[in-house]
């Protein structure tokens, strides 16, 4: 692809703390700003800055972290020619197909959210398991994933009172997201099932197969095809489905 | 190898280094050493690397059976250090014998000690950095009883035992925190920079919650985007949280001030119940 296929933004350039520089673009969450986002972040990662240490992108950001500063106006003028030169960078994205059980064992509030939204625990799975999901940028917790793209009929409010602890693999629903919990935490999504595969695996290097830009779709497994991956993943041969379109 | 045996684990005991670089946009906290001045300062009396791991120890110290000879220098906090309960020398190095048992008692002052060991302790390694990360099981879990830490014994004893440092004693008694503007430093009120705030039971190495006299309560939100270390949010209740070494990557408060690197130590050196200020510098760090 080339750079005709993006459109430029208006992009602020601010010091933040004492050694990293937030970049941002109009403050929404679009697949335009996205897909801006990961081309400038290529284009940086080709030609690093001095002292350049990580990059942290969100929807409509991107923090770049410094060993130390000099001078912040010579490094926004460099950001802003890579910024003009970028070009779009997304042919290595993939489709990755994440099953998920959506069986009541897992899916413990798929009931209550089926009277709250007024739709069959059927239609619920179908929808979710319909849409594709893409993979704006990973937060919150380690290996946590921010998906864009979630059915408007299918946004429902957090729990009133949080768990305490969501089983790590669990999939949920939190307003107008949806997500996968990578490790055990306490959080107030309304969970609908759980995923056999791991998101986050500390005994890698390079510790998850998703990147921002990548789709997700969810595929629907019964429990005992989760029990059988389960097995799988612990015996390491497991292979991550990529589905190419 | 020789080792280091918990007979008790303390409050929170837990492994820490200068933290995990270049994970961030996996979502891995950095973590390390909440008051990184006091770790970085008993590493140098013992030589070591300025990125050794240190146990990191929260108001209540741990009791630890030493098996064999070991240099070691308690930084940070006064816990009362001893050894088989006489008191100890603390910010110099100190040599223990094997079967010498190192305990701690009443918090003088501060809020985080740090043990330091000549020669590095011997602890796992996850994305570059053995720190204690304790959602995510990263490093050494959180020190509990019975669990043995290995260490590289020295034969070297007592090589340079007249090495003291002077700890600085702003870290401990300065209530005042250095903060610069932060992204949505537009959302804050004026009245926040003359407030005195508590530190709440709810402060942890992932945030302090603070407590001030007024109001600061908002329907504010932001798209979420990046929080590091030291960024002050602002939730919707008003009550501000400092996030600190443990903290998430991204957030989606308003990020109305941060607080400089020396900000954070000092604040590393605050409990529950005490009170701080802020105050706006420009972008220079105080140095000690």
């Amino acid at each position: 692809m080339t750079s005709l296929d993006l459109k430029d933004f208006s992009l602020t350039y601010r010091k933040f703390g004492a050694t990293a520089i937030l970049i941002e673009w109009p403050q929404i969450i679009s697949e335009d700003i996205l897909t801006d986002i990961l081309s400038f972040q290529s284009s940086i990662e080709n030609n690093p800055p001095v002292g350049l240490i990580e990059l942290v992108p969100t929807y409509a950001s991107l923090t770049l972290f410094f060993e130390e500063f000099k001078d912040i106006k010579s490094i926004t003028k460099e950001l802003k020619a890579l910024y003009a030169a970028r070009i779009s960078n997304q042919s290595d994205n993939k489709t990755w197909v994440i099953p998920v059980c959506y069986e009541e064992h897992f899916g413990i509030d798929l009931q209550e959210i089926s009277s709250s939204l007024k739709l069959s625990k059927q239609e619920i799975i179908d929808l979710h398991s319909s849409q594709s999901y893409r993979v704006h940028f990973i937060g919150f917790l380690p290996g946590f994933l921010y998906l864009g793209g979630l059915n408007s009929q299918l946004h429902c409010p957090r729990k009133e009172t949080p768990r305490l602890e969501i089983k790590k693999g669990s999939v949920g629903i939190g307003g107008s997201q949806t997500g996968i919990y990578p490790i055990d935490s306490p959080g107030g999504w309304n969970i609908i099932g759980s995923t056999p595969i791991p998101l986050f695996d500390k005994s890698k290097t390079h510790p998850w197969f998703v990147k921002p830009g990548d789709t997700i779709k969810f595929d629907p497994i019964d429990q005992l095809t989760h029990d059988q991956i389960i097995k799988e993943v612990d015996q390491g041969s497991y292979t991550s489905k990529t589905d190419i379109l | 190898m020789s080792v280091i045996e918990v007979l008790s684990p303390g409050l929170y005991t837990t492994v820490q280094d200068k933290g995990r670089t270049g994970y961030r946009a996996f979502g891995i906290p950095v973590s390390g050493a909440m008051d990184q001045l006091s770790a970085d300062l008993g590493n140098k009396l013992l030589g070591n690397d300025s990125n050794a791991p240190v146990l990191e120890i929260t108001m209540v110290g741990p009791k630890l059976l030493f098996q064999d000879n070991a240099n070691i220098a308690i930084t940070g906090a006064d816990l009362s250090a001893q050894v088989n309960g006489k008191s100890l020398k603390t910010n110099t190095i100190v040599t223990t014998r094997s079967g010498d048992v190192l305990s701690f008692g009443k918090l003088k002052y501060g809020c985080r000690a740090y043990l330091c060991i000549q020669n590095d302790f011997d602890v796992p390694v996850h994305f570059g950095s053995s720190s204690t990360y304790e959602k995510a099981q990263l490093g050494l879990p959180v020190l509990k009883k019975g669990m043995k830490l290995n260490y590289q014994s020295n034969s070297i004893l007592d090589f340079h035992q007249y090495s003291r440092i002077k700890p600085s004693s702003f870290l401990f008694e300065e209530n005042t925190i250095d903060v610069i503007p932060g992204p949505e430093y537009n959302l804050m009120n004026e009245k926040f920079l003359s407030e005195k705030f508590e530190i709440t039971q709810d402060s942890n190495r992932m945030g302090y919650r603070l407590k001030g006299t007024l109001s600061y309560s908002h329907s504010n939100s932001i798209l979420t985007s990046t929080v590091m270390p030291g960024t002050i949010q602002l939730p919707p209740s008003g009550d501000p949280v400092v996030l600190m070494k443990d903290c998430q990557t991204t957030g989606g408060y308003p990020r109305i001030l941060q607080v400089t690197e020396m900000g954070i130590n000092i604040l590393a050196q605050k409990k529950p119940g005490d009170k701080v200020k802020f105050r706006l510098v420009d972008f220079i760090d105080r140095k000690s």
